[in-house]
């Protein structure tokens, strides 16, 4: 089936989060093309609505702009949006969790902080 | 295209049912016959009337061709009223050429001193009097009130379902029964079959018309309610 | 975006079982629907119902803007694959295919022969003698080629093994991009189409339980797991369509989006919560005693 499409999450979210991903691993450098809805949707095998709705969310973002009879194209300056935003997000999605699980197993601050060196050096 | 010449084309694709079979089984029937009044010697005349069997088959085909092809018709999103008509058309059609071939060889048989056997086949006396025309009429007037009366009997089925073709028995045994009852009673046998003497068959053929007519009509009543 | 199919207060009945009980709902043009419930929950019926193959005892239907029955208007720009359909006896496959070029305006014939190849299909067979993957293969071919601007399949894959599904699915997303129509897709088989579906309908016992946008559907319940007591505090008077008891634990799914501090609060009782899938919440939601539509927490 489709390329582990998540069904319990909204698919459109998913297709934006995937090309956030892959613009901000280098996959898709800044003003390059993004392939087209279609494109999206028989990959995924998802609708080709959800995946524009996708698009359409990071064009609305700014982080996508549309060249005219041509198709999406990655906007200048978007890696450095996304990467912010991601940082963000990062904080929420894993240094709160980790904090609150380490808090369970009664791991101090310093603790976690050597906790973090060590899997740094390996 | 027009949808009822659609359905007369998805009809005519069905080869199998409206050509190869019906003159296979007439040609094997008279070549049964015709070798057999060959075979005899100074035979007496054979009145076979192959043309019952005609008459028999469009019984049958208005029998199954509503299971046959209905269903399909409905699937591929064909109204009730073009099935009707289409079907109605390649009826028609088979009925023509039927009728037209089978004056052709009667004719011929005629001419050719009854195959040299004096069989019958293809002529019976009383039904084939009367000009070609008036044969021609009579050969397929019958033919489609023969189909006729199938399809009423297929169109009850699928309205009713068994139940339906139970009533529709029922009530023509009844009917029949009824009918030979007051015939008896007030000797209307008689006054029958005078007027039956008096007539041709080409006259009768033209009274079956509005039987015929009656008997579409509700098939088409009954398939206007019906569904797969 | 217009209405092609329009439904109100709909219902069937068979002697004494409501077939499809007040049904309503409206299908909007060029998107893929999915119709789905469980074997006899009345998704059949509800196709043959708006195809006029069936007749409705009451209530109103309107398809492109009229009624149905004996409609060439409205006929002519439907196409109805079912399971069950039966052919002439002596028909071929490529009869079969002629025929349909006769009643779909937009039939493409080349299309229609790209499809037969893929699905391996013989195309002098005759349709008597196909398998039952093949007779589906079938349908689903003069359904796709039919390229009708109301398009509903009913269960068409029965028999048809995961590769010839997924053959399925790939044109059924591809054509569906280059030709845009609006489709009805009816299965109890919902974990592998529920990626495709823009709306999902679902029937249960005659009645449509769920009528919602599939994004929307999705990510709208979630399940927590924990301590009986945990989770008993945790759900208190909130919308609860599951509930599962394992010892001395309990499973509830909760038909709410999962909020922020719904994982705060969720976190501090100790409790894991996880997402579900469509199918699942679609399982859920039909299971039990729920009577009438099952609203969604906003």
């Amino acid at each position: 089936m489709g390329f582990s499409i998540d069904d319990s999450r909204p698919i459109y979210m998913q297709i934006a989060e995937r090309i956030e991903n892959d613009i901000i691993q280098g996959q898709l450098p800044e003003e390059s093309q993004v392939p087209s809805t279609n494109q999206f949707a028989s990959f995924y095998l998802i609708n080709p609505a959800t995946a524009a709705k996708g698009v359409n969310l990071l064009v609305d973002q700014e982080i996508l702009y549309k060249k005219r009879g041509i198709g999406m194209f990655v906007a200048s300056g978007s890696r450095m949006k996304l990467m912010e935003k991601r940082r963000e997000q990062f904080f929420e999605q894993y240094v709160v969790t980790m904090i609150r699980e380490a808090e369970k197993l009664g791991i101090t601050a310093e603790e976690l902080t050597n906790m973090i060196r060590r899997g740094d050096k390996s | 295209m027009n949808r009822t010449m659609s359905v007369l084309r998805m009809h005519a694709k069905n080869k199998m049912m409206w050509v190869y079979v019906p003159i296979f089984i007439l040609c094997i029937n008279f070549a049964v016959n015709l070798l057999i009044s060959l075979l005899l010697i100074d035979p007496p005349p054979m009145y076979t009337g192959g043309i019952i069997q005609l008459y028999v088959y469009m019984f049958v085909m208005g029998i199954i061709i509503i299971p046959q092809s209905f269903p399909l018709a409905l699937g591929l999103s064909v109204s009730r009223k073009n099935y009707f008509l289409g079907t109605t058309s390649i009826i028609i059609l088979v009925s023509t050429a039927f009728a037209f071939l089978w004056c052709i060889t009667a004719q011929i048989e005629q001419q050719s001193d009854y195959w040299g056997g004096n069989l019958h086949f293809f002529t019976i006396p009383y039904l084939n009097d009367g000009t070609v025309f008036e044969q021609f009429c009579i050969y397929f007037i019958l033919m489609m009130n023969f189909y006729y009366v199938g399809l009423v009997i297929s169109s009850v089925h699928r309205r009713y379902g068994n139940i339906g073709l139970l009533v529709l028995f029922i009530c023509c045994t009844l009917l029949l029964g009824i009918g030979g009852f007051a015939f008896y009673y007030y000797q209307w046998w008689i006054t029958l079959i005078r007027w039956l003497n008096d007539i041709s068959a080409f006259h009768i053929s033209l009274w079956m018309i509005p039987f015929g007519l009656c008997c579409a009509m509700l098939s088409y009543l009954l398939l206007r309610k019906s569904t797969v | 975006m217009r209405t092609v199919v329009k439904v109100k207060g709909l219902t069937k009945t068979y002697g004494n079982v409501n077939a499809i009980q007040d049904v309503s709902f409206s299908i909007e043009s060029n998107k893929i629907y999915g119709l789905l419930g469980r074997n006899g929950a009345g998704k059949t019926t509800l196709m043959h119902l708006i195809t006029a193959q069936q007749f409705a005892s009451s209530g109103d239907i309107q398809v492109f803007g009229e009624h149905p029955y004996e409609n060439n208007r409205v006929l002519s720009q439907c196409c109805f694959i079912k399971e069950s359909q039966k052919y002439p006896d002596n028909y071929r496959i490529n009869d079969l295919l002629e025929v349909s070029s006769f009643f779909f305006p937009n039939w493409d014939r080349d299309y229609a022969h790209t499809l037969i190849e893929l699905f391996g299909l013989p195309l002098t067979r005759r349709i008597k003698k196909l398998s039952r993957g093949m007779l589906s293969s079938i349908g689903i071919v003069v359904g796709l080629a039919s390229r009708a601007p109301l398009t509903m399949f009913d269960e068409p894959y029965l028999g048809l093994d995961a590769v010839a599904r997924s053959l399925f699915y790939q044109q059924l997303i591809e054509d569906y991009g280059k030709y845009p129509r609006t489709i009805i897709l009816s299965t109890h088989l919902i974990d592998e189409v529920s990626q495709m579906l823009e709306h999902v309908m679902v029937i249960d016992n005659g009645k449509l339980i769920i009528d919602e946008d599939a994004d929307e559907l999705r990510g709208s319940a979630f399940t927590v797991v924990g301590p009986a007591t945990s989770v008993e505090s945790f759900i208190v008077g909130r919308n609860v369509i599951d509930r599962k008891p394992f010892g001395g634990l309990l499973s509830a799914t909760l038909m709410t989006r999962l909020s922020v501090r719904d994982q705060q609060q969720a976190a501090t009782l100790g409790l894991e919560i996880s997402s579900i899938s469509l199918q699942q919440l679609i399982i859920h939601m039909t299971n039990g005693s729920l009577d009438g539509k099952v609203a969604m927490d906003q």
